[in-house]
């Protein structure tokens, strides 16, 4: 088990390497020299002396490789310099960015897990019946619905016609509903149709009818063979889904101005406010990094042929 | 015949999209104070937007520019992620490795991370959106390519082929091109779904395609300021489903088809 | 037949739905099975035999399948129609052991997960102990240790056994084993037919043996049933279809087997029709068939008696008795 995770691991370094270096040579490649970018970001006068002086704070006269590897360990100590928009330490910007967001997905998760898996079994369980077609129609819409609009049209619903849910903000509970379902929608549908096929597929499992004919009823033969194993494949994807979703969290950010990172780095993008952009860009490596490493344990605790390092 | 018609209604959309500049009743950047916000109209069918642009103008213009992008994404990715995959397939060996191994990892990576470290190269535009989305879309069609073309390597025509002296890029035009060519089918045309919400998702962000040209997701963007006016949201929004339902309908019935064929 | 029947089957017919219309895969049959003995069925792949086993523990979806006709087990009627009143037969009167041992094992259970399935509380060491009892019996190697193997660590033979150990632990008088050797290899699979015949012997357990194997089938079985095409072509004693088998098919069938002939191993010519496939009406051997003439494409023959327990279904049988 414990080899497999560092097997799994040590895959995802150089991703973490790779990313840093682009983070880092994002400010090199930039058509403007970074020292006057940094003065026009701050509505300093680009003379000489103003430039001279940046270039040795940032301490650009060093060559590029000394500079990565400095600016690493800067990094590594939690480091990531100050923003150029607020003047506070990127890190602490991050920090609550990344509180509101965690709270957007988590959310978010919880819608999927939830919705997906009551209507994958009641999909697959009444198979043609009228809530089978009622499900299915809606994995087909959920799945085509931009978020952006679904986002909008949620609200001009709930919070300008009905007026039951508040139109954005993060506040109270009640403004989460709106957000963490925009984000889910799409994965519910996914993950809907995913575990009404693989719940018809795992019925005509040989080990299924095998529990019937030991005498198992109908109803216990599903819950505990097909549902179970069915399952698996969906946790699977889940671990696979985890970039779209940050990518789907920056959009429904900034429809319901859910002050978390993805409306962040937008307006950071804006702004040209680059060590904001490179402390997100780690940001969501690292976050990718561990979501997948998480995904793969529960996969692995979950399947004694991983677990056990048994031939795959 | 149902069915048919499903497939119709949206070919015709996208034909009239691509005919904007005939089609077009009012020029879709021209902006007229004096009507803004109209309603439903004979000269305005779909109403103005805030600027007392014509709805239905930017609407087709933006389908336009939208649905064209998202297919030359499409088109770019998976030429170069088969091609890629193909030959990765056909060589096997270390340039395999590397190339499954790359693609492994950045398989689920974010691609907003992407697009955001190009955009802040290059600049906002739609370029960078393309070229960010091109890093990330080439990696399905590598794949499947490259599995499709290691089983259609152990094929005895292929050996038959390659026996006869046949060059390799002889044998992967004629007979591994062609085979797997049916395969990939319903992967583009889900694939060209994803990419249209992935599109006008970053123009929606203002990343892509910039003010005033129209494109359905910056449509939506605009409108948000004005919710007592849905119209602005409403059209452009119904055309990005409806024309991504089509294409994952036509995707899933071009996969049943091939289910059938290989049975 | 001499002993008295445990299984009686009548009429039994089983019909697959396709679009609107009912396609036959079993035809209208009857059987029966001894009371400690050991009925075997063979056929090609594709026969109906795997679907007459499944039809007799009524583990059909009556959406996709038609079954007609009666079961009677111990005298009284099977309810082979109604899924849930077959619950009280399934693994406690009659039981199945299924052809591949390690896709009829649930892959995140251990073997013993699976012997305990459905156990709570103090009824857990109890079955526990019963469990590595009955794998002890089926001469498993340290039964304690497999109980807390994952089905992918074991092997063929070791899941065969823990699956007959599963099967035999609600007690039922008949197991039915479907191609129960075909994914083992050989020294194995005598092993496990070895071990099923003990178990007859030593516990009286009925057996239905299913194979399209002769050899295993000849060496297990006291009486054979021989399919084709979803039909009954001939059954009878073992002794008697192997000293004198009358149908075409039987005859076919033996001489494929080396053993059986002295001439050279003849492979049956064609292939049995696929299930819905037109036959044309007439016997559905006759394309295969070296002695078919132009009676046999009009009307299929029926099952007539050949002799005292000898019955087969060929209108030429009287002019095709012995080789």
């Amino acid at each position: 088990m414990i080899r497999y995770l560092l097997k799994q691991m040590l895959g995802l370094v150089p991703l973490l390497f790779l990313v840093s270096a682009a983070a880092f040579f994002l400010i090199r490649l930039l058509p403007v020299d970074p020292a006057t970018a940094y003065l026009n970001s701050i509505n300093a006068p680009v003379t000489e002396e103003s430039l001279q002086l940046v270039k040795e704070e940032l301490g650009l006269e060093d060559p590029v490789p000394v500079q990565y590897v400095k600016w690493l360990g800067q990094v590594l100590q939690g480091d990531l310099g100050n923003s150029y928009q607020t003047k506070r330490p990127v890190t602490e910007e991050l920090k609550t960015d990344l509180k509101y967001t965690g709270i957007l997905a988590l959310a978010a998760l919880v819608w999927v897990l939830a919705l997906s898996t009551v209507f994958g079994i009641l999909s697959a369980e009444r198979a043609n019946s009228f809530w089978d077609r009622l499900i299915r129609g809606f994995t087909f819409v959920g799945a085509a619905i931009p978020k952006f609009w679904l986002g909008f049209l949620l609200v001009y619903l709930f919070s300008l016609k009905w007026g039951v849910l508040p139109v954005q903000g993060a506040t109270s509970l009640s403004c989460l509903v709106l957000p963490s379902f925009t984000l889910a929608c799409s994965y519910i549908a996914t993950y809907t149709k995913l575990l009404r096929n693989s719940i018809l597929e795992m019925k005509n499992q040989p080990f299924v009818t095998y529990a019937r004919i030991r005498g198992f009823t109908r109803r216990q033969a599903v819950w505990r063979h097909v549902i179970p194993n069915a399952l698996l494949p969906v946790l699977t994807a889940l671990g696979l889904h985890i970039g779209g979703m940050l990518s789907g969290a920056v959009i429904v950010e900034n429809v319901f101005s859910w002050p978390g990172l993805g409306r962040m780095c937008v307006s950071a993008v804006a702004a040209r406010n680059y060590p904001m952009i490179q402390g997100y860009i780690l940001l969501m490596a690292v976050i990718f990094v561990a979501a997948n490493l998480i995904s793969d344990m529960a996969c692995a605790a979950l399947n004694p042929r991983i677990r056990l390092g048994g031939n795959k | 015949m149902k069915r048919k018609f499903f497939l119709l209604l949206p070919a015709l959309l996208v034909l009239i999209c691509l005919l904007a500049p005939v089609l077009a009743p009012w020029d879709p950047n021209k902006a007229d104070p004096t009507i803004k916000f109209a309603k439903m109209s004979a000269s305005h069918w779909l109403g103005t937007d805030y600027l007392g642009r014509d709805i239905f103008s930017r609407v087709l213009w933006g389908g336009r520019r939208t649905m064209g992008y998202a297919a030359l994404v499409t088109a770019a990715s998976a030429v170069f992620g088969t091609c890629l995959g193909m030959l990765s397939g056909f060589t096997g060996g270390v340039f395999d490795s590397v190339v499954m191994k790359g693609s492994d990892i950045l398989r689920s990576f974010p691609g907003i991370v992407l697009v955001l470290i190009v955009v802040s190269v290059r600049g906002v535009g739609i370029g960078s959106v393309c070229l960010a989305m091109l890093l990330v879309r080439w990696i399905w069609y590598a794949r499947m390519a490259r599995n499709l073309t290691r089983a259609e390597m152990g094929r005895t025509a292929i050996l038959a082929s390659r026996l006869s002296g046949s060059s390799w890029l002889k044998i992967l035009r004629r007979h591994i091109f062609i085979s797997i060519l049916p395969e990939m089918l319903p992967v583009l045309s889900l694939d060209f779904g994803g990419a249209l919400l992935a599109i006008s998702g970053y123009s929606f962000l203002g990343l892509g395609i910039l003010p005033p040209d129209a494109e359905w997701g910056m449509m939506i963007n605009d409108g948000r300021n004005y919710m007592e006016h849905p119209g602005m949201m409403l059209w452009p929004g119904l055309c990005v489903v409806f024309i991504v339902i089509s294409v994952n309908l036509l995707g899933d019935r071009l996969r049943d088809k091939l289910e059938v064929r290989r049975s | 037949m001499t002993g008295e029947n445990l299984l009686v089957a009548e009429g039994l017919s089983v019909s697959m739905r396709e679009g609107e219309t009912w396609i036959p895969v079993v035809y209208p049959g009857d059987m029966a099975i001894e009371r400690g003995g050991c009925t075997g069925i063979i056929g090609e792949s594709g026969c109906g035999k795997s679907m007459l086993c499944k039809t007799l523990l009524g583990l059909h979806d009556p959406g996709k399948w038609q079954v007609r006709g009666q079961v009677f087990f111990d005298g009284e009627r099977v309810p082979i129609e109604a899924d849930d009143r077959m619950d009280a037969f399934r693994g406690r009167r009659m039981s199945m052991i299924l052809q591949d041992p390690l896709s009829a094992f649930d892959p995140r259970m251990t073997i013993g997960a699976h012997f305990l399935e459905g156990c709570k509380g103090k009824q857990k060491a109890l079955r526990r102990r019963e469990a590595v009892e009955w794998l002890g019996r089926m001469y498993m190697p340290e039964p304690e240790a497999v109980m807390k193997r994952y089905p992918f660590e074991l092997s063929g033979g070791m899941l065969q056994r823990a699956m007959i150990a599963l099967s035999l632990m609600g007690e039922p008088e008949l197991l039915i084993a479907d191609e129960p050797t075909t994914a083992l290899d050989s020294t194995v699979q005598r092993e496990i037919l070895w071990l099923l015949a003990r178990l007859r012997e030593e516990r009286g357990l009925s057996l239905l043996l299913v194979s399209h194997d002769l050899k295993v089938i000849s060496r297990m079985a006291d009486w054979i049933y021989v399919m084709y095409a979803g039909r009954i072509v001939e059954q009878g004693p073992v002794n008697v279809l192997l000293e004198n088998p009358i149908h075409p098919y039987t005859k076919g069938l033996f001489r494929s087997r080396p053993a059986y002939s002295k001439e050279r191993l003849t492979v049956m010519a064609g292939r049995p029709p696929r299930i819905g496939e037109d036959t044309g009406g007439g016997c559905p051997f006759a394309p295969r068939c070296p002695q078919a003439d132009a009676a046999c494409g009009e009307g299929d023959s029926k099952l007539e008696r050949a002799d005292e327990d000898h019955f087969v279904r060929c209108r030429h049988w009287k002019g095709k008795a012995g080789l």
